[in-house]
């Protein structure tokens, strides 16, 4: 039995998404405010479902973007 | 794996003037802006184009790249939007959601677009460094400068939040040691009446500077009290009433047409004598500004020299103000001073800082090269490529092909000049020039109008022989880069009073002006000027040698080879095109001179 293989893109992906979240996490640490780091994330989430889950996206989403 | 001090690609992306730059131990071996290669002017893509020929020019192999800097920190300045947005309330929402989605879709994944980019042209991406945006410009400054030591000024519209930095450099070392912070801002004063003044942003800015000298400063003083409040330390601070910069509308809120006598005009139209008394007015405003952040500079730094950078560093009117009336005895302005210069920057800063290599001055001149650092064709590549191209042509020597050149110059005709590497910045200093004889007064008109088809008002720059500017100019310093005004001697500046109210008269009367070269002159009877030497403009030094020789007038027009809307060209097929959509009376590219019969004979042929 073979485990599934990750392409170099998709490891490329994932190691910007970790370095994205850490920074995020040093912000926070950094400045003491909460909001932003949060609030960059979330958006950021729903950029990506907006891009590519459109049906699960509340209309809010689509307003927004 | 890659030794410290191993090349270093700077790039610079996402808001305007994407460029790619190399650094290999310490010395810019290549740098060009994206706008090149693409042809969109200010182009703000990633570079991948920059960064491919960049990469192939310094003949970097795959695995070679040391380390890759990146102009700019983009969490920063989303945080610096995102707060400013919610500040603004709900005015600025439309503008927010366009914000966040270039955010969230493109600009904060940068660093994830250039390791994909880098392996797609074979290169192992090191960890890309994020260089703050006013760090990269102050590093563009003084790293390439001839100074060892020297304060550091920078001035643009906005980075993180820095809009305005004071700095110092001495070896190595680069320290920034004050700042003014968004949205307290020269750049965006300058926009925001660019903008109100008929102008593009980041692109009418240089039309203002040249409509001021048919002004009045009619109103610098409802502008220092409302729009800009200096203070004595040398800061400023906006009036923030007046300015709306979330909102994704006009800087200007509509409430100044009280202060200006009418609302704004629509972009594109003709400026009047509003627009031009608005002009110089910003313009005085501008250069006291300048004044005191330069003075506050100097009391912490004592120094005798200074480096200019950022946006604002192109305004070579304010550059003379500060030199005639600054603290300082000589500047040096980067000529790559808007962001294309921050991709140099910050991989100078990275070579110096970050890896903690030395830096070397060599004692003979600056580390810009004549700005000559981009794509260069030899005499071989371009006479197959004309020939290929069924391009009739005549090829001498250097001597001949400037004898030539010299001829046509002196019988009014007006010549394309394409030679060796392509300028960095916006300026062409005799690479990628159109010249014309600056003792000809129709040829201004002609290059503005027919040629470049642009603003009438548009004043051409002269290039001078280095060893006899101080006979024409009143220039005390250098100016190799175009970055300075100065006043023509023999010049008579036109009276205000007979000042023109309209954009065709003021045409008339730049034609006009009473000098020595009234192509090149002012109505204020200045000039922006370069000053040629041997060293950094061997080439185009040769030909204006040839050109004093002949006519004993030792200066020529020099202004970019592009036409209105065009970024400049790069190639000689770029360069060919031009001429013909121009009507240039001949173009030489390289050795090999094409006459105005050919060009013709080409645009009948539909040849562009």
């Amino acid at each position: 039995m073979s485990g599934r293989r990750y392409s170099p893109a998709m490891a490329l992906v994932a190691r910007h998404a970790a370095r994205f979240l850490a920074d995020q996490v040093r912000y926070w640490f950094r400045t003491g405010s909460w909001w932003i780091p949060v609030g960059i994330v979330v958006l950021a989430i729903a950029s990506v479902l907006a891009a590519t889950a459109q049906v699960v996206v509340p209309h809010t989403v689509y307003v927004l973007f | 794996m890659p030794a410290a001090g191993g090349p270093v690609l700077g790039v610079s992306a996402d808001y305007h003037d994407a460029a790619a730059a190399l650094v290999v131990d310490g010395r810019i071996v290549a740098a060009a802006e994206e706008e090149r290669f693409s042809r969109r002017k200010h182009d703000p893509a990633l570079p991948l184009q920059a960064m491919r020929w960049c990469l192939e020019a310094a003949g970097v192999a795959p695995g070679d790249l040391a380390a890759v800097a990146y102009h700019g920190k983009p969490l920063t300045t989303y945080e610096r939007v995102l707060r400013s947005h919610a500040l603004a309330g709900p005015r600025s929402l439309p503008n927010l959601t366009r914000a966040i989605r270039s955010w969230t879709g493109r600009k904060l994944w940068v660093g994830y677009r250039l390791e994909r980019a880098l392996r797609d042209l074979g290169h192992r991406c090191p960890s890309v460094t994020f260089v703050e945006h006013h760090l990269g410009h102050a590093a563009s400054a003084f790293y390439p400068s001839p100074y060892d030591a020297a304060t550091i000024l920078t001035f643009d519209g906005v980075g993180e939040w820095a809009t305005t930095s004071i700095g110092r450099g001495e070896g190595a070392a680069l320290d920034l040691l004050a700042e003014l912070a968004y949205p307290d801002s020269l750049g965006l004063l300058y926009s925001a009446m660019t903008a109100f003044c008929g102008f593009e942003v980041n692109d009418g800015e240089a039309k203002l500077m040249g409509l001021a000298p048919y002004g009045s400063p009619t109103y610098r003083e409802v502008i220092g009290r409302e729009l800009i409040h200096l203070r004595p330390d040398g800061g400023f601070e906006l009036g923030r009433r007046w300015f709306d910069f979330e909102s994704g509308g006009p800087m200007l809120r509509p409430g100044v047409a009280a202060l200006f006598d009418g609302p704004a005009l629509a972009t594109g139209a003709d400026p009047t004598t509003r627009e031009a008394d608005l002009a110089r007015s910003i313009q005085d405003v501008l250069e006291e500004a300048v004044l005191g952040v330069a003075l506050a500079a100097h009391r912490r730094t004592g120094d005798r020299r200074a480096v200019l950078a950022g946006g604002v560093a192109l305004n070579c009117v304010a550059n003379r103000a500060l030199l005639d009336r600054g603290p300082f005895d000589e500047l040096w302005v980067q000529p790559a001073s808007s962001d294309a210069g921050g991709a140099l920057g910050s991989a100078l800063w990275h070579h110096h800082v970050v890896a903690g290599q030395p830096r070397v001055l060599d004692g003979c001149g600056d580390g810009m090269r004549g700005a000559a650092l981009g794509p260069a064709f030899d005499r071989e590549e371009v006479r197959a490529w004309l020939t290929d191209g069924g391009v009739h042509f005549q090829e001498g020597s250097v001597e001949e092909v400037d004898a030539a050149t010299v001829a046509d110059l002196e019988a009014g005709r007006i010549v394309g000049w394409f030679q060796g590497a392509m300028e960095l910045g916006p300026r062409a200093l005799g690479n990628r020039s159109i010249l014309a004889d600056p003792r000809n007064p129709d040829a201004v008109r002609r290059i503005n109008a027919a040629i470049k088809r642009r603003e009438g008002f548009r004043p051409l720059a002269p290039a001078v022989l280095a060893e006899q500017a101080k006979e024409l100019f009143d220039l005390d310093q250098e100016s190799p880069y175009m970055l300075f005004t100065a006043p023509v001697l023999g010049a008579e500046p036109v009276e205000r009073g007979t000042l023109a109210s309209d954009r065709s008269s003021m045409a008339e009367l730049l034609g006009s002006v009473v000098s020595p070269l009234p192509a090149c002159t002012h109505v204020d009877g200045s000039a922006r000027v370069q000053t040629v030497d041997p060293d950094r403009f061997g080439r185009f030094h040769a030909l204006l040698r040839a050109f004093a020789e002949r006519t004993g007038c030792p200066a020529l027009v020099n202004t970019s080879f592009n036409r209105a809307g065009e970024p400049i060209v790069r190639t000689p097929a770029d360069a060919l095109r031009c001429a013909i959509d121009a009507g240039l009376d001949a173009v030489v590219i390289g050795s090999a001179r094409i006459d105005r019969s050919e060009l013709d004979r080409l645009a009948a042929a539909g040849r562009r």
